[in-house]
């Protein structure tokens, strides 16, 4: 809603035209503060690049508001950069707050491993330090065959034996190597001293250890384990997930081009499809567009990308070659409701139905949107100060309210005839 | 110039302990971005909690990296960027909660209402002018 610069359509205000003015002078003051802090920033160029967009529209939108409240342009904008604190320190909050989780994860180890010396770690064998082609996964597909040194394995353990225990034991008992990260479980909240109320015979290794993943999850994150060149891994799902993702492209413009010719999908659409499909059949916990940390989903063009471990390339895989093979699971895919990716604000108008909207009508609603943005600004600066002015029951509180409702949905209702905004409903 | 009265008159480290709480609760009524965090935020507490930007916004990196929040940039254009080739629209980072979120959210929730009700079991009677009784 910052004006830039005079509209051409509608003149402005004269209030309004100050502010334009002021605003357009403040720009600069904003933008050469924003520099020193990115170069205070030890973060990769995207990363400074987007704390750059996120605060220059924070500063942006305040310093509106300020000289909408009387404030000078100077006093705007130094109130504005004073509010987020001294620009070295928060150059170093955002450090920690961009470093990536999982590192983050190993330093606590780390520290914990040295400091309190509480970390128990049960390595027998070391890991060899990239997966091997001839990983064995925990079944996903039951057909899987086990690998010989699983299929021979027996394993006992009695009722009253901990995780920890467990493990001890299976290592003795099958002379497999074994490597447990217990720091790490322990660290996501499972506890491995606790009596697991699991008492097996002879059984097979792969569903001993099937059981012991399951029931040695008392209250933590999930387990898993994996067998290579005669050594059991066992660990957080998560952690041996990430490590196992493998990057892969899919063609998928066949089917996207199936979906817009046979029922009349647009592209935008036909990929939301694929994308709710994929991250709702495929371990939907898993992916980060669900709040997992496996899995990515990313579409350009025709390509989609995802990483993932490989049994959910599998997965995709599968689905995709039934979206290809026609008929039935192509329907299915199109009466997908796609609740939680409706919420996305657009990210690229140019998919947006805007283009198909007659130019002469564009032009007519885009000078509407001006002017219902200049409106929008001021409904929203008197509710602010209403809020901190009047008392909430009041008549006024309620009026004023009202007027920034009404001013929102006029907005929202002509940016969604725009096609610019197909999340301004909320 | 009369102001809303306060509703609060919890201390401010309190509230500074509870600011994930505050922000993924006022996320949780639908997208958000930043700024409009902080306006939700002062309005809903009467205008006595202020989250200031500069402990906002990394608690808002932080909360996306652990995967309690998603994200997603809004372009706007400058109203009449369309026929200046050279005009440069803003972009507007829009947080939303994940189903990661939702869950620490409603843990977060019960941990703090536990912690109250706890806390609220040793509290002496007061007077309604706050004296201690006896």
């Amino acid at each position: 809603m910052l004006l830039r610069k005079k509209q051409s359509s509608k003149p402005a205000t004269d209030s309004t035209a100050e502010m334009i003015h002021s605003e357009l002078n403040a720009a600069g003051s904003i933008n050469a503060w924003l520099n020193v802090l990115s170069r205070l920033l030890h973060l990769p160029e995207s990363r400074r690049q987007a704390i750059q967009e996120e605060l220059h529209e924070h500063l942006t939108e305040r310093v509106r508001d300020l000289l909408l409240s009387g404030s000078s342009e100077t006093e705007a904008v130094r109130a504005a950069i004073e509010e987020l604190g001294e620009t070295a320190q928060l150059a170093r909050k955002f450090e920690a707050a961009n470093r990536p989780r999982s590192r983050r994860i190993l330093m606590n180890l780390t520290v914990a491993a040295i400091t309190s010396g509480i970390v128990a770690l049960g390595v027998v064998t070391l890991s060899p330090s990239t997966p091997s082609s001839t990983a064995h996964y925990a079944p996903w597909q039951k057909a899987e065959q086990p690998s010989p040194e699983l299929a021979n394995a027996k394993f006992s353990i009695d009722a009253d034996q901990s995780l920890y225990q467990a493990l001890e034991a299976m290592q003795s008992q099958t002379k497999l190597g074994l490597v447990v990260n217990w720091g790490e479980i322990e660290e996501s909240g499972n506890n491995v001293n606790d009596p697991l109320g699991l008492a097996l015979k002879d059984a097979p290794l792969a569903t001993a250890l099937d059981l012991l993943a399951d029931g040695g999850r008392k209250g933590g994150l999930p387990l898993a384990w994996r067998v290579k060149d005669k050594t059991i891994e066992f660990g957080m799902k998560h952690v041996l997930d990430r490590r196992e993702a493998s990057l892969a492209s899919y063609d998928i413009s066949e089917v996207l081009g199936a979906l817009s010719g046979n029922y009349g999908r647009e592209y935008a659409e036909a990929v939301a499809d694929i994308n709710q499909l994929l991250t709702q059949m495929v371990e939907p916990e898993s992916w980060r567009e669900n709040g997992g940390d496996t899995a990515t989903i990313n579409v350009v063009g025709g390509k989609m990308f995802i990483q993932a471990p490989p049994r959910m390339h599998e997965q995709v895989d599968w689905i995709l070659q039934q979206l290809k093979a026609g008929g039935e699971v192509k329907a299915a895919a199109d009466d997908m409701q796609v609740p939680y990716l409706k919420d996305i604000p657009v990210i690229d108008p140019q998919h947006g139905r805007a283009e198909q909207l007659p130019e002469v009508h564009r032009t007519a609603l885009q000078a509407q949107l001006n002017q219902l943005q200049v409106e929008l600004i001021a409904a929203e600066n008197e509710f602010h100060f209403a809020k901190l002015q009047i008392p909430v029951n009041s008549p006024e509180f309620t009026a004023s309210e009202q007027r920034l409702t009404n001013a929102r949905a006029q907005l929202d209702d002509l940016k969604k005839r725009l096609g610019r905004d197909p999340t301004a409903a909320r | 110039m009369s102001r809303a009265p306060n509703s609060s008159n919890a201390p401010q480290d309190l509230i500074r302990a509870a600011g994930d709480l505050l922000v993924l609760s006022v996320i949780a009524d639908g997208p958000l971005y930043g700024y409009a965090i902080t306006k939700h935020v002062a309005a809903r507490s009467n205008g006595s909690i202020r989250l200031t930007p500069g402990a906002l916004y990394p608690l808002l990196h932080d909360m996306e990296q652990q995967g309690l929040l998603l994200s997603s940039w809004e372009t706007i254009q400058a109203p009449d960027n369309d026929d200046e080739p050279g005009g440069r629209g803003r972009k507007r980072k829009w947080y939303r909660l994940s189903a990661k979120g939702r869950k620490r959210l409603s843990q977060r929730i019960a941990a703090h209402r536990a912690y109250h009700a706890m806390i609220e079991s040793f509290l002496p009677e007061t007077g309604a002018d706050g004296s201690i009784a006896g």
